[in-house]
């Protein structure tokens, strides 16, 4: 793959195919805006990237950085005023989701692609029984009859490892502890036996332990491919294949999880790792502090991104933004410098 | 009702269940940006315009409250021409005149030298026992507070009018009364929000003694505590204003308030009645209590949104008023957006 | 199950705010100023030492007032709440005959506050800052401040005498109707069973403008609420998930957006309820409407304090009670309510 020259488009990842295999996920050039009062915000700048059957790919970014408007614009769930998904591909398992109607969209949605939330308190309906809640789109994907669906709802909360299913499936989301809620939404969101599930930060909320029993959760569906978004490299590190770096509404790096943690080549990715050990927020052990701000995403300047902050930058930096290009086997990052190192080596 | 609120509360901004929050039932920061309202969008209108259009409406009646015998040549009680009577709106009566010939213009604009005072001294007393009272229970805590609240309790579920009717027509019709019997009906919602308040502070004064390192207690509850438990009864006392002009306005109508010939605007109103094919006589009063009245809150929910913009949609989100409040004291800025 | 145990512990809790008002209004009416005793017995018995002190023995207003807060009980408890100075007779007869009238009045006002604000709110959220939106919100806005008793004049004023499609301030039916025969004592309820559907609508013309006018701010504050409840309720994350679940339209509007968004309404529209009955005093006032709230007028004018007394505590009871039956009518709409937070 490497021989392929570099194309001038994020589009560059949804032609390669990790191992060769057909992705079963595929977002191709993916553009979003947000129209604010302050002007239109740029969120999402020609995001590219593709999961394969069975793989897990972690984004990993600052706050921010278009993580949730990436994932929830290529399921069409961001309400659209005031966000606007300005172009680009979805491809769920060879179908694009945005050419498909409504409806179409629907009988996709909950069953070849679901997703799970960071709070598990307000993503769920609070007046309806987790039961219900599970049940609501198995029901419709699978024709289930009620009974059928509340027994696959137990067999589901079971399987995630919520104590008590046969209780729990008609308890109410705020009778469950955060840990629980958690397994139940990952349980809902199974339950339609799904190809891919998209995962935007749901073990932030929760302790360290608990957090490490959800992980063990999900590592143990095998055939699930699954896009994890998280803010927190160490669980990164434990789950993922690969792992795309996103910076102010741009996909910067990206590459097999092995690569990125021992062999960066973008500065950001770099600071990032640079700062865990030291500067690691005591609370929630994100990553923060690299000196400086992400640009405004209302006027970007035509350069790379990250200019105001980067250690090693130059003047060519600023003339236009640079595209993703592999710098080592599936391996890409968005960085002149980087480029000519790659080049050179 | 005391342990058990009315849910209600729980989406009035203003109440003390709201103030003091959830807690911190919802770990984290749970919602994207994405589903933030925003600030327009919560019912309140268009902030700042609807403030300086409050404020601009109240100030005008101010100036004319206090100004309108040097600009105009009738006097409202005395000057009266049964020649010219029920003359409509036009030439030298730019509001018509009324059954005795007196010029309407002048009765409705020496209106507001009745009403806005009356509203702020009902408002004053009602401020003033309420928040007494409710400290008082705040503090005491235990069977005080319990039988405080039971009586403030029933005196809430009170039909307000028909309690401040009662208590006018015993004491006899005139403005004095018409304060009284507002005040005695309209107390017990400061009381509850000062026994809210005193106990959010109360709850976070440790809190606040552990991190005020260097700044004395007194000093850290007078600057940064006090203000901010005080904004929430700023706000229901001026949005009470209007209430208060439109409940006395409805007492006088009903005859038990201001007695003619005042002239105040809901006893025009009530001498309307029987003319009604007079048509600016009540119609000019009316809208003068309407403006006061939608003037008044227009600035209320401009502060309210302006004191605590996230009051509503990010409830819960950093463990209510006060720890958003100790939060933005000790850790700045940067510790209020961590939160 | 929870939901029982909350009403029944929520009812027992207005037990004693019942009983609170009624202490509270009783003192009240014992201690404002005035004679009433002259006035109930007129200007002969009032100056009558052998009829006073006969009245003061059965009512017990020589004793302790505590001892006559106890007579009183006794009596309210077998329906006697005393007699009116003003119309003479029991205060209990009164109120029978009136309120019929003034809770046809105020179920009137409801389903027009109810219907109106539920519409334009949901209206006002789906074209939310367009036009429509902007139209409500004022109608909301003008409705929180505007004068109910000048309301109903401008009304009038407008059908009555200008445009004549609705009849003017002559009480509950045209001079050409016989009230319906007495079943509820709400005459539309009462004309429709028994077939009388010109009374019906005739009674129908009488309701319309009084309850469009006591119920104008609910209608404001239902709109206002239901808009922002709606608003809040299609950006809530929860929604989210719904469609990421890929439901169906009708699934995300019955299940998920409706019941979100109805259940603080459907606790204003009952709380509701208590705000109308006092509103009537004012609208009751401007279309002669022979209901409580003219009687608490005329009474409280005329210091008849019984008669206040009475009125007060029907109100206060209601009030309450429908407090009480609103918190319960939530609980079962939502268990965080019902099963604790
Ligand atoms: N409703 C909105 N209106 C305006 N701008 C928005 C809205 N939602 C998101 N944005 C902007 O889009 C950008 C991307 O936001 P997004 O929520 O995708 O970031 P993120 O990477 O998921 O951050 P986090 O880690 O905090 O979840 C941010 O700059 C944000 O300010
Ligand atoms: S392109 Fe230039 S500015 Fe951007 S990261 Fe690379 S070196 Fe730094
Ligand atoms: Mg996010």
């Amino acid at each position: 793959m490497s021989t392929t020259p570099p194309l001038t488009t994020g589009a560059e990842p949804a032609t390669q195919t990790p191992l060769g295999v057909k992705p079963i996920f595929e977002v191709d050039d993916l553009q979003v805006e947000f129209r604010t009062s302050a002007g239109v915000a740029k969120a999402v700048n020609h995001v590219g990237f593709s999961v394969a059957p069975g793989e897990c790919l972690a984004i990993v970014g600052e706050s921010g950085s278009g993580k949730t408007a990436t994932l929830l614009a290529a399921l069409r769930l961001l309400p659209t005023p005031p966000s606007r998904t300005t172009g680009g591909r979805v491809l769920v398992d060879g179908v694009d989701l945005f050419s498909l109607s409504r409806k179409e969209l629907r009988d996709v949605l909950g069953r070849d692609i679901s997703m799970v939330f960071q709070d598990s308190l307000s993503a769920f309906n609070p007046i309806l029984t987790i039961g219900r809640q599970i049940s609501e789109g198995v029901r419709r994907h699978r024709g289930l009859s009620k009974k059928a669906a509340r027994a696959l709802s137990i067999e589901m909360l079971e399987r995630v490892g919520v104590p008590d299913p046969q209780q729990r499936v008609d308890q109410y989301p705020h009778q469950l502890s955060g840990g629980m809620r958690q397994r139940a939404m990952i349980a809902m969101a199974l339950a339609g036996e799904p190809k891919v599930l998209i995962a935007d930060e749901p073990t932030t909320a929760l302790d360290v332990t608990v957090q490490a029993q959800i992980l063990e959760l999900v590592r143990s569906f095998q055939d699930l491919s699954i896009v994890w978004v998280s803010h927190d490299l160490g669980v990164v590190a434990g789950l993922a294949d690969r792992v795309a770096v996103m910076y102010a509404g741009s996909i910067i790096e990206q590459g097999p999880v092995r690569d990125i943690f021992h062999d960066a080549r973008h500065p950001y990715t770099r600071a990032l790792l640079g700062s865990v050990p030291r500067l690691r927020d005591p609370e929630r052990g994100d990553l923060v502090s690299i000196p400086g701000l992400p640009p405004s995403l209302v006027d970007l300047p035509p350069g790379c991104p990250f200019y105001a902050r980067c250690g090693v930058r130059e003047d060519r930096c600023l003339s236009r933004m640079p595209e993703l290009v592999d710098v080592a086997p599936r391996h890409q990052a968005a960085c002149f410098v980087a480029a000519d190192e790659a080049r050179t080596a | 009702m005391t342990d058990m609120e009315r849910p209600g509360d729980a989406t009035d901004p203003t109440s003390p269940v709201a103030l003091a929050g959830p807690g911190e039932t919802m770990s984290g920061a749970p919602v994207t940006p994405t589903f933030a309202l925003s600030k327009a969008d919560r019912g309140g209108g268009g902030g700042r315009l609807a403030f300086n259009i409050g404020v601009t409406l109240v100030l005008l009646w101010v100036v004319i409250a206090i100004t309108i015998p040097w600009w105009t040549p009738f006097d409202p009680v005395t000057d009266q021409d049964l020649q010219g009577r029920l003359a409509g709106p036009g030439g030298e009566h730019w509001f018509g005149t009324d059954n005795l010939g007196r010029d309407v213009f002048a009765r409705v604009m020496y209106g507001a030298r009745l009403s806005l005072p009356i509203a702020l001294v009902t408002v004053a007393v009602s401020v003033a026992i309420g928040c007494l009272i409710g400290a008082v229970a705040g503090f005491l805590g235990g069977i005080a507070d319990e039988v405080i609240m039971r009586i403030s309790d029933i005196v809430l579920s009170f039909p307000a009018i028909v309690l401040a009717l009662a208590i006018a027509a015993a004491l006899g019709p005139s403005t004095t009364n018409v304060v009284i019997s507002i005040a005695a009906v309209t107390w017990p919602e400061y009381t509850r929000l000062m026994r809210g308040q005193v106990l959010s502070i109360r709850n976070n004064l440790h809190v606040l003694a552990a991190q005020s390192i260097g700044c004395s207690r007194a000093r850290v509850f007078r600057v940064h505590v006090l203000p901010f438990g005080l904004q929430p009864i700023l706000v229901k006392a001026t949005v009470d204003l209007g209430m208060v002009i439109l409940l006395a306005a409805g007492l006088s109508f009903i005859g038990v308030g201001a007695v003619p010939p005042t002239p105040e605007w809901g006893a025009m109103v009530s001498e309307a009645q029987s003319r009604i094919d007079s048509w600016w006589l009540g119609l000019f009063p009316g809208l003068a209590i309407l403006s006061m009245v939608l003037a008044f809150n227009f600035i209320g929910d401009a502060m309210r949104d302006r004191f605590d913009p996230q009051m509503r949609t990010q409830r819960g989100k950093g463990g209510g008023a006060m720890s958003r409040i100790l939060r933005r004291t000790f850790l700045g800025r940067a510790g209020e957006r961590a939160a | 199950m929870g939901l029982v145990r909350f009403a029944a512990r929520r009812l027992l809790l207005a037990l004693p705010t019942l009983l609170g008002l009624l202490v509270v209004a009783f003192v009240l009416a014992n201690y404002l100023p005035g004679d009433p005793l002259a006035r109930l017995l007129g200007d002969v018995g009032g100056s009558d030492p052998v009829a006073r002190a006969a009245y003061e023995k059965e009512w017990g207003l020589d004793a302790p007032i505590y001892e006559r807060f106890w007579v009183y009980l006794q009596h309210l408890v077998t329906g006697d709440m005393g007699q009116s100075t003003l119309t003479r007779r029991g205060v209990a007869d009164d109120l029978l005959e009136f309120f019929p009238a003034t809770v046809e009045l105020a179920l009137a006002a409801i389903v027009v506050a109810g219907v109106l604000g539920l519409v334009l709110g949901s209206v006002a959220a789906f074209y939310h800052n367009k036009w429509p939106d902007l139209v409500v919100r004022t109608i909301a806005l003008v409705a929180s401040g505007v004068p109910v008793f000048w309301l109903g004049i401008i009304g009038l004023q407008v059908f009555y005498l200008r445009f004549d499609v609705l009849p003017g301030p002559e009480g509950r039916l045209g001079r050409d109707f016989e009230p319906p025969t007495h079943i509820t004592g709400l005459y539309t309820f009462d004309a429709l069973v028994t077939g009388d559907f010109g009374t019906m609508w005739d009674a129908m013309r009488h309701l319309l403008l009084p309850a469009f006018v006591l119920g104008s701010f609910f209608l404001g504050l239902l709109a206002r609420m239901t808009r922002a409840s709606m608003l809040e309720v299609l950006r809530a994350p929860h929604l989210v998930t719904a469609r990421s679940k890929g439901v169906s339209a009708r699934t995300l509007l019955q299940y998920h957006i409706l019941p979100n968004a109805l259940i603080p309404t459907v606790t204003v529209l009952g709380l509701a309820i208590g705000g109308l009955l006092a509103g009537a005093v004012l609208t009751e006032t401007v279309f002669s409407w022979p209901g409580i709230g003219r009687y608490a007028v005329d009474a409280a004018k005329a210091l008849d304090y019984q008669a206040i007394l009475g009125v007060t505590v029907l109100i206060g009871a209601v009030y309450v009670i429908t407090n009480a039956v609103v918190d319960i009518v939530y609980a079962a709409l939502d268990p965080r309510i019902r099963l604790g937070e």
